[in-house]
């Protein structure tokens, strides 16, 4: 059962959605990449990272615990990025799927659900960072470079990406239905 | 219910000697009730899971017959 759209404005909403949604999908790619390099660069590095940062105020323990500070932010950002782009991935995946007339397939039902996931786990990061903001901003005297929060978005996206599994659950099964229907 | 589709149904379909009667190639009588010809296979060969008041209405009347000609049942 294919489904013929002859709305023009859909279509050219999709198009625009799944190209934007690569190109976020390269920059999260780019940005992640960095972040990876960034880590073991700054350890074989150490000396001029720490005078870099102890320019700004002497540091609060040891060099050692300001690099670990450093990494662990730095960790954080990068898991946040990874379940960004695996998040991001899903998307385009369903996308496509709608593109070839096709929206209603268990696989959305699953990659919605692991967005959901995703979502939390991107959100039980923002915690944890949360709790180590204290630690961490003490070690690295700029200031608390630590941005992530646990949003009330963020629990909302979760829950409506969970609804919408369910949804595209019942969806299947009618199509499954309409399929032997003539 | 979403099952099986594997299961034989106890519905036939005597669409083969429907059309054998009249004359009628599935090609004709697909234009004529303006089903698709993949439709008109699928409930040829008993794969068809349903069947719209719609459609029966459409082929009894190229076809001039009850809905108990086209569609049959045996248990077992």
């Amino acid at each position: 059962m294919t489904a013929q759209t002859t709305a023009r404005s859909p279509d050219r909403l999709l198009s625009i959605t799944a190209i934007l949604l690569k190109v976020i999908q390269g920059m999260l790619y780019f940005i992640a990449a960095i972040v990876a390099l960034v880590i073991p660069v700054a350890w074989i590095a150490r000396t001029a990272v720490i005078a870099e940062i102890s320019k700004n105020g002497a540091l609060h323990g040891s060099s050692t615990q300001t690099m670990i500070a450093l990494t662990l932010v730095l960790l954080v950002g990068l898991g946040v990025l990874v379940l960004g782009i695996a998040f991001v991935r899903r998307m385009i995946a369903i996308v496509g799927s709608v593109a070839v007339g096709t929206p209603f397939i268990p696989e959305n039902a699953r990659r919605l659900r692991q967005m959901a996931w995703l979502v939390v786990a991107s959100q039980g990061f923002a915690f944890v960072a949360g709790i180590m903001s204290a630690w961490l901003s003490a070690h690295l005297p700029q200031g608390n470079h630590v941005g992530f929060e646990v949003s009330f978005e963020g629990i909302l996206t979760a829950l409506l990406l969970f609804v919408l599994a369910q949804v595209f659950e019942h969806g299947t099964r009618l199509t499954d239905d309409a399929e032997g229907t003539v | 219910m979403g099952d099986d589709t594997e299961l034989a149904s106890a519905i036939i379909v005597r669409l083969d000697d429907l059309l054998h009667a009249r004359r009628m190639t599935l090609t004709e009588l697909s234009e004529r009730v303006d089903i698709t010809l993949a439709n008109l296979s699928i409930l040829k060969t008993g794969k068809a899971k349903a069947i719209r008041f719609s459609t029966l209405e459409a082929i009894c009347r190229e076809l001039e017959c009850q809905p108990g000609d086209l569609l049959g049942y045996e248990a077992g």
